[in-house]
Order: structure tokens, then C-alpha cells, then sequence
């Protein structure tokens, strides 16, 4: 008997867990919840853009489209005039059956997107142009060139298909029950689709149901779009009706999600039972999601590909079966990047270096360590992809065509199919920009957007390079594209306004770019009048909310920040972020507990969002849970081995509660290494006069930092903290709401000159404290003080000296030698 | 039968349209393209060959007679019909200095995507005649101009040709070989 693990992989384009589970609950998706139970469950983030045939392909790969090649939903014909569906023939890695079938492994594969023409693999592939009915069905229904390989299946296949004018009336009814009374209704455009989707999804199922049961496999994956097509019709009328709906269009589609579902389910319950549960692993997932609920957009942008502003950015992973853990456990951090090399590692075989994903540990009941390869794709073998020749970037082989027809060796393009082609080249050259800046690359990225900006002046790439200037921190120029695209937009509001024509709302996009801007210029207060109105026209804008409550949280308007970072989680109660800086707030003013379970459900929800582990470990350590601290930090340097911050705390723990001296040795010599000594700053709660502090300090002979160099650079701490390597012993003003800006590679000792004194004094003279203290400047006093004191807790290891100036200028002898002492003079 | 011209565009498939006219060949041309300073000799093309992508019943007429189809053209003629084929075959960084300066642009960003896509047309035209048995002898462009002895002596027994040898060398002149890369 072979050894070969035995793994089935089926697709379901954007299932989103928000529909499935309560139709779980409701026990309309038995087959689903069983697998669920059998395995190991969680999300699956998708990539920007969410477009289905990149993603299905790094799916299949484990690598971005820039990589793999598929870079949109269509391409250029071969004679360069026309465009055609993406075709298999540009993919230019090998897709994980292509490594199996090297390995010796027999694969079938039905209806991937894309894979037409099929490729010559060790098993049978049917493509994705399979279940397209192309003819009525009284003509001869021919399938496409390439749908089946290998050929002498073609005609046992072609008996699988399931025209739509074979969908009866009763079996279209649990989708929409309408049509039984409501004739017209029958050939609404939105009817016709619901019964095209149904014979696709038929279609394939029967195709993969014949070959799970006849045919001889190791790896069989099925992919179907129809949930992704039944959503894009009728998500909009899913229950519950939003006002903008009519009311007779929600009482007709308002069940063809949920049917479609359940169909869903169905075809599952008898695919589990085509199988041997017990030695066959079942992987079920979908690409990204799709809003269902108060995020459904009110408007598709009528552009290409516009209809993806419906998906949602997590899709659905579930896995089971022989060596994965039981009892429906959840997993977290998934991403659709790691579906292949999780099922190489799972079937025994290396994962290529070069792959953009992971191995998904978690899923495994005896996690084994990972092998690894440079690259599947120098390893020579059968791998069953095309021919070499017929693999070819079509939009370079465009572009060659056109050199012909420049050279004068063919007839010239008609220039409207020309300007076509282009315009979809830009498009597909786009959305590879966008999956770039997914994946941080922003300079190879931003060399894309310019140039298509440039040539095209088109807005979507115009906004999107704004934001790479701005992640860029290139302020002058974001601003520069931003008036550039106000006024486009000028001229384009003298013609029809779309949005107000159909009362929708608008996405006042450009002012919510600005406010982003002004923010990362650091002037919050300029910005948040801006995003409050955005937000006041978008109420259910998760980023607004949550850039808003970043700024409050940054003012350490606590209570506000927490309004705002709630409000985000009412939009979408998922993120990773919101619950972090919710956490953070809460851990700010002290209330721990809140904090502590606030990261932890950030990092439920997105295990690799490194922030929430670090705070976490702050939170644990003002708690006095030590040894959970250290778990935390631990975690959050495996994730970003490079934060000193998580190594200056994991050093004092080691060295001060587990006397643990070789851990701490560890990052003691990390510090050693990257810490570029220490910086001696001086701050106040209310701007005083540390102007005459300075003078003092440097009267008694301790090294003060060129007061009139330091004013600008300290208030623009957050552009840039590169002058601060120029300091050595120097002590250095740093005024309190910068103190946050302090980079992390100095240790520091910090001076603190307060204030109470002051305030206590005046406080003995009530008619003074009402002229000089005003209720607003002890406001903003405490405020100014809570910053410091944020900014204490937060660090490990600061010794800090706590100053007034009453003593400073009353006890000059006394606090020469406490300073001198404390700076070791 | 008729015999097929064919190399990626500027790789000396005009050079070897002159050899066959020296050699008393039937060409297939309506001389609508006429001689420029890239093609001091002329470029022997047949308007209808611009248009072979859409339309190849042209080639139905042209029993016996020598035509040019440059390489990633090739394969679309109709394969009812019966063919031999000279491939030319040149150096693709002098057939990309040639090109550029027919086009009056500077390629050089351009040079890795076009050399990739120009590799892939020949073998894509040769894997094309191989697969439907139709024969093809490959000139080397430089080897042509350096020993063209060797070169047109394999012509002459692929083609059959009765004409001297010197006055086939004749046609070759080297002053022609302008887009040269050192060996």
C-alpha cells in the first residue's frame, strides 16, 4: 500500500464565516459543521486586491502574482487584438500538482481558476472553462479547446455538464420561491443568473464526484465559483433589507444566499461520502469573503473589476483528518499564501525557500520541523505543466506584436482594440502594484503606479500612489498627486455626479487621503476636524473610526479614543488593530485586566500582529504575571526579532524576577550590539523654562545639547531622530508629547523636572489659582504629565530622576550633587 | 510546394529573399513595400502576409513560389498545403540594435523582455514545422556573411539549385552587415 498521504482540497470562492455560522447554528450546513468538528478551523486572509484568479493561483503556488504571473482576469489573444480570460499557459511557477506530479504523485483537478488549457498532468485536470454553457441547448455544446486532459476523458466528462435550461422550476425554487406564482420573474436578469450559477456549480460537482469515485488519486483539488456569482447577485438582498433595497426586489432574491449555501453544503455531505474520512485529508477554503451584513457597499464603482469592493479580507480554512487536530479547535494567522507549503509539509515534502508563505504549524495534532528546498522550481522532473513554448507572458508577447506591426511586418492594430489592450494591461499592471504594496514592497510598487498614473491620470492609481508616498514619508509629493487628483476631480463634478444622482453615499475619498496626510505631518488637530466630518457622511468607515481613535489615543484622550476604537469594532468586530488600541488605551490609564483581554482577542484574531504581543507583555508586567510577561515579549521578538524594546524588557525579567543569567546574557549581548548607547533627556509636564534648567545644568558643568539647534528637531522628533546620534553625553530637552518619538535603539535616562510644587503652591492661594490656574491649564496638565508617565511605564529600563524646580533653583548645592550623582559625574 | 522565408524580423531573411531571386527562384512579391535605407535591396514582402493572422487563403496561390513570413507569422499558414522552410537565424542583440534603429528608438530597457519573447517565437516556429513535418534548414545570419561557401552550399542542396556559387556570393555583401556584434 502506498504511503502517500491522500489529500482533498475544495475551493469555494469567497464563503464568508459570517454566513456560515449561523446557518450552523440553525443546522442548515450539517456536512460543514462536521468537517469543522473533525478538524481544525479559523480565517484565511486574503491579498490586495482581492481578485479571484491571483489569489487561487498564489493558493496554489504559495506565491504573490508578481511571482506567479496571473495578474488579473484577462490577457491578450495571440494576436494581440483582442482579450481573452487569463489562461494557465502564463502562470511561471509550478503550481503544488505540478510539484506532486514530480514526486510521483497522481492528481486530479477540476475547474481551477485559471487552468485552460488543461496541463498534462499524472491524473485528470477539467479547466475552468469546463461548465461554461456556451450554446443554447438544442445546439451542439462543444467544450473549448484544452478543457480536458487527458483527451480520451473528454467524452466521459462532456456527460457530467449540466445546461442551465436543464435547472428545473422546482430546484430553483429554494433559491428564489417567488418564481413559482411570479412568471416575469422567471426571466429577470437576476433569475438567470441564480439558475446559470446553479448548473455551473452542478456541473463541477458531478465532474469531481465521478472522479473521487472512479478514478485512482492522491491529490484532488475542486474549485467552485458559484458562491463568489450568488453573492455578487444577490448578496445585496440577503436579510436583514437595508432601507436603500426595495422592497419587492428583497422579497424575491432575499433567500438565494442562504440557498446557495446550503447547495453548498449538500454537494459537500456527498463528496465526505465518496471518500475514506480516515485516511484522506480535507482541506475546505475560499479566497477572501464577502460583506454581508452593515458593510455591504452601498455602490459598485463602475470600473474594472469594481464588484470586489464587496469582498471581505477573510476567507474560510478549515481542515481535517489524519494527523491534524480534532475537536474543532481554532487556529489563527492563517493566510492564503499558506495553503501550498502547509500541504507539502503535510504530505512529506520540503517547502520551496523561496515560497511566500508558511507552514501552518498549528494545524498539526505532532508538529514535525519543516524541510526545506531552495526552490521547486530549478528541481528538474515531470512536472506536468505546459511545454515551455507555450508558457508565455501574453502581455510581453503583445507587446512584441505590436513591435511587428511598427517594423511594418503586419497589419496595424485597429487603434480603439489597441488602446483596449493597453488600458487593460495598466489595469493588470495595477492590481500587481497593489499586491506589492500587500506585500511591503512600496518601491517596486510605486515605479508601476507612476508610470500608469502618468500615462492613464486614471484616479484609482493616482489615489493609491498618494498613499505610497505617503507610507513613503514623501509628504511634499503625496500632496502634490493630492491636488493633482482635487482637481480632476473639479472637472469631473461639472458633469453628472453619479453619487448624488442615485443618493448613494460618497466615498469623499480625497479629504479622508488629506486628513491621513496632514495626520502623518503630525498635525493631529488639523486632521481630526477633517476625519470627523468624513466620518459624520461615512458612518460605517472602519478606517476613519479607527484612525480617529489612533489620534485621540496619541492625545491620550483616552475616553474618546475608546468611543472611536468601539465604534470601529460595531463596523467589523475582527481586527486585529481595533482591539489592540483599545487595549492600549485601557493600559494607559491603568485598567489592566480590560487591556490584558483586549490583546489577547487582537491576537486571536491575527496571531502575527506583533504589536498586541508586546503590549500584552507590558500589561502582564504591571499586572505582576512575570512569567507570562516573558511568554509575551518571547513571542513578540520570534515575530520581529529586531525590537529592543522586547529585548531591554526580556533582560530585566530574566536578570530581576527568574535570575535566569544566560537568558538575560542573550539579550543583553542583542543590546549590546544594537543599542547605540545612551541619551540623556530632560522633560517637563508644562513647558516652564527649561531654558534656565539647561543653563543650570550646564553651569555646574554637565554637557547640555546646543539649545538653539534643538528646538525644531525636537518638535519634529517623529520625521526623523537621526540627530541624535550626533549626541554623546549631552543632556537634551525633549518636550513631553514627543517623548513617544524617542527611537528605540538608545538606552536612556530620563530627567523629569515636575511641576506639582508649583501647582500645590498656588493652590494654598485661592485667588490666585483662579487667575493663574484656570481649569483648562490643569486639564492640560495633567494631560502633558499622563504622557510622561505612559511613556515611563512603557519603558524597561529607565532610570529616571524626578526633579522640581522650586528645589533646582532653591537648593542649587544639594541638587548639584543628586544629578551628578544620578548622570554617575 | 511553396518555400517559406522566415526568421525573426531583421535577422537577414530579405538577404536570403535576394539569394532566391539570384537563384532564379519564383518570389512572391507585390513590391508594395519598396526599398528604404534598411533594406537598401528591397524587402521582397507580399502585402497579403500582413493580414495572415486573419486570413491565409493567399498562400492557396502560391504553388512554386518563395514567400516571406517572418518567424512568429509562420505559424499560421495554412497546413493543407505543402511547404519547405529557410529559418534565419541571428544574434538576438544585433537583430534588436537593427530593429531599434529601423524604428528610430532606444530599446536597450526593453532588451530582456524582447530577447525572452523572441527566443520563444523561434522555438515556437520550430517546434510548429517539426510538428507538422514540414522540413527547414537553419542559416546562421553572421555565418552566412563570414563563410557563406558553407552556408549557400547547404542551400544549394536544400533547395536544389543549379546557379554558381560565385554568383550566389556575389549577392552577399558584407557592407550590409552593419548591426554587428564582436564576436
Amino acid at each position: 500500500m502506498s504511503s502517500k498521504k491522500k489529500v482533498l482540497v475544495i475551493g469555494w470562492d469567497a464563503a464568508e464565516w459570517k454566513v456560515i455560522m449561523p446557518l450552523i447554528q440553525q443546522g442548515k450546513m450539517p456536512a460543514f459543521a462536521r468537517l469543522m468538528s473533525r478538524g481544525v478551523h479559523g480565517k484565511l486572509q486574503t491579498l490586495d486586491p482581492p481578485l479571484s484568479p491571483m489569489l487561487w493561483t498564489s493558493i496554489a503556488t504559495g506565491f504573490r502574482a508578481d511571482t506567479h504571473g496571473i495578474g488579473g482576469f484577462i490577457e491578450p489573444t495571440s494576436d494581440g487584438e483582442n482579450l481573452r480570460p487569463v489562461t494557465s499557459t502564463s502562470r511561471k511557477v509550478k503550481a503544488i500538482w505540478n510539484i506532486l506530479n514530480q514526486e510521483g504523485y497522481k492528481s486530479n483537478v477540476v475547474a481551477w481558476w485559471p487552468s485552460n488549457p488543461a496541463e498534462p498532468i499524472n491524473g485528470v485536470m477539467v479547466s475552468n472553462l469546463y461548465q461554461i454553457a456556451t450554446k443554447p441547448l438544442e445546439e451542439e455544446w462543444e467544450m473549448p479547446n484544452g478543457t480536458v486532459h487527458p483527451k480520451e476523458m473528454e467524452e466521459t466528462m462532456k456527460e457530467f455538464r449540466i445546461h442551465p435550461h436543464q435547472i428545473t422550476l422546482n430546484q430553483a425554487l429554494p433559491f428564489i420561491p417567488n418564481l413559482k406564482d411570479n412568471i416575469p420573474l422567471r426571466s429577470d436578469r437576476r433569475t438567470t443568473s441564480v439558475i446559470k450559477n446553479m448548473a455551473n456549480a452542478g456541473t463541477i460537482h458531478s465532474a469531481s464526484c465521478h472522479l473521487l469515485e472512479k478514478s485512482d488519486w492522491d491529490f484532488m483539488a475542486v474549485y467552485h465559483d458559484a458562491i463568489d456569482h450568488f453573492s455578487h447577485v444577490a448578496m445585496r438582498y440577503f436579510p436583514p433589507r437595508r432601507p436603500e433595497i426595495p422592497e419587492q426586489d428583497f422579497e424575491d432574491f432575499q433567500h438565494v444566499v442562504e440557498a446557495a449555501y446550503v447547495f453548498h453544503d449538500r454537494m459537500l455531505d456527498r463528496m465526505m461520502s465518496l471518500i475514506d474520512e480516515e485516511n484522506t485529508t480535507v482541506l475546505l477554503i475560499s479566497d477572501h469573503g464577502f460583506h454581508c451584513d452593515h458593510q455591504r457597499p452601498l455602490y459598485i464603482p463602475k470600473e474594472p473589476s469594481g464588484p470586489a469592493v464587496e469582498h471581505s479580507p477573510y476567507g474560510v480554512f478549515v481542515m481535517a483528518g489524519p494527523g491534524i487536530k480534532k475537536n474543532g479547535m481554532a487556529i489563527s494567522g492563517a493566510s492564503v499564501l499558506d495553503i501550498t507549503p502547509t500541504l507539502l509539509h503535510h504530505m512529506d515534502l520540503p517547502v520551496g525557500k523561496d515560497m511566500e508563505g508558511k507552514v501552518l504549524h498549528a494545524c498539526f495534532e505532532e508538529p514535525r520541523e519543516v524541510q526545506f528546498v531552495d526552490s521547486w522550481e530549478t528541481i528538474p522532473g515531470e512536472s506536468g505543466m505546459h511545454d515551455a513554448i507555450l508558457r508565455e507572458d501574453p502581455w510581453a508577447a503583445q507587446e512584441a506584436l505590436q513591435q511587428l506591426v511598427d517594423l511594418g511586418y503586419i497589419d496595424a492594430i485597429d487603434d480603439d482594440k489597441i488602446q483596449q489592450v493597453e488600458k487593460s494591461k495598466r489595469e493588470n499592471e495595477y492590481y500587481i502594484a497593489r499586491n506589492l504594496l500587500n506585500a511591503g514592497k512600496y518601491q517596486e510598487a510605486l515605479t508601476i503606479l507612476e508610470r500608469i498614473y502618468q500615462e492613464s491620470k486614471i484616479q484609482r492609481y493616482g489615489q493609491r500612489l498618494a498613499f505610497v508616498y505617503l507610507s513613503k514619508r514623501q509628504y511634499r509629493k503625496a500632496m502634490e498627486i493630492l491636488h493633482d487628483l482635487k482637481e480632476e476631480n473639479k472637472k469631473a463634478e461639472k458633469q453628472e455626479d453619479a453619487y448624488d444622482k442615485l443618493g448613494m453615499e460618497e466615498p469623499m475619498f480625497l479629504e479622508y487621503l488629506e486628513g491621513l496626510i496632514v495626520l502623518a505631518m503630525n498635525k493631529p488637530h488639523l486632521a481630526l476636524s477633517k476625519l470627523l466630518k468624513i466620518q459624520e457622511r461615512n458612518p460605517y468607515n472602519y478606517q476613519v473610526a479607527l484612525n480617529i481613535a489612533q489620534i485621540f489615543l496619541q492625545r491620550k484622550k483616552y475616553q474618546e479614543a475608546e468611543a472611536q476604537f468601539i465604534r470601529a469594532l460595531n463596523i467589523d468586530d475582527s481586527p486585529a488593530r481595533a482591539h489592540h488600541g483599545l487595549g492600549l488605551s485601557f493600559l494607559r490609564r491603568g485598567e489592566l485586566n480590560a487591556a490584558i483581554e483586549e490583546f489577547l482577542i487582537a491576537i486571536e484574531s491575527d496571531f502575527f500582529f506583533h504589536r498586541g504581543h508586546y503590549h500584552l507583555g507590558e500589561a502582564l508586567v504591571r499586572q505582576g504575571l512575570m512569567e507570562d510577561a516573558i511568554n509575551a515579549f518571547e513571542v513578540n521578538l520570534r515575530l520581529v526579532p529586531g525590537n529592543v524594546k522586547a529585548h531591554k524588557w526580556l533582560q530585566k525579567l530574566y536578570t530581576e524576577e527568574l535570575k535566569n543569567p544566560d537568558k538575560a546574557r542573550i539579550h543583553f549581548d542583542f543590546l549590546q550590539e544594537n543599542v547605540r548607547g545612551e541619551r540623556i533627556i530632560l522633560t517637563e509636564a508644562v513647558e516652564k523654562d527649561h531654558a534656565k534648567i539647561l543653563a543650570f545644568l550646564h553651569e555646574i558643568g554637565i554637557p547640555v545639547y546646543d539649545a538653539e539647534k534643538y528646538s525644531e528637531q525636537a518638535k519634529n522628533l517623529h520625521l526623523s531622530a537621526q540627530w541624535l546620534e550626533e549626541l554623546t553625553t549631552e543632556v537634551v530637552f525633549i518636550p513631553s508629547h514627543a517623548l513617544s518619538f524617542l527611537p528605540d535603539q538608545f538606552h536612556y535616562k530620563l530627567i523629569y523636572v515636575q511641576s506639582e510644587v508649583d501647582f500645590s503652591a498656588q493652590l494654598k492661594t485661592g485667588d490666585q489659582l483662579k487667575s493663574v490656574l484656570s481649569t483648562k491649564k490643569l486639564a492640560h496638565f495633567q494631560l502633558e504629565q499622563s504622557k510622561i508617565e505612559a511613556w515611563i511605564d512603557s519603558q524597561a529600563k529607565l532610570p529616571v530622576l524626578y526633579l522640581s524646580h522650586e528645589s533646582l533653583l532653591e537648593h542649587k548645592e544639594e541638587q548639584t550633587f543628586i544629578i551628578q550623582n544620578f548622570l554617575g559625574k | 510546394m511553396i518555400t517559406l522565408i522566415t526568421g525573426i524580423p531583421r535577422s537577414g531573411t530579405s538577404l536570403m529573399m535576394q539569394l532566391f531571386k539570384t537563384a532564379k527562384a519564383d518570389i512572391a512579391t507585390d513590391a508594395i513595400r519598396t526599398e528604404d535605407e534598411n533594406n537598401p535591396k528591397g524587402y521582397f514582402e507580399l502585402e497579403a502576409v500582413k493580414g495572415i493572422v486573419k486570413n491565409n487563403a493567399f498562400l492557396k496561390d502560391l504553388d512554386g513560389k518563395t514567400i516571406k513570413i517572418v518567424a512568429p507569422l509562420v505559424t499560421f499558414i495554412d497546413l493543407s498545403l505543402e511547404y519547405r522552410v529557410v529559418f534565419m537565424i541571428r544574434d538576438l542583440d544585433e537583430v534588436l540594435q537593427s530593429q531599434g534603429k529601423m524604428l528610430g528608438k532606444d530599446q536597450k530597457e526593453q532588451q530582456e523582455k524582447f530577447r525572452a519573447i523572441y527566443t520563444l517565437h523561434v522555438e515556437k516556429s520550430q517546434q510548429f514545422l517539426r510538428a507538422n513535418n514540414i522540413s527547414f534548414i537553419e542559416i546562421e545570419h553572421r555565418e552566412l556573411l563570414e563563410d557563406p561557401e558553407n552556408c549557400l552550399h547547404s542551400l544549394i542542396d536544400f533547395c536544389l539549385w543549379e546557379t554558381p556559387m560565385e554568383e550566389l556570393k556575389s549577392v552577399i555583401d558584407q557592407s550590409l552587415y552593419r548591426n554587428r556584434k564582436n564576436a
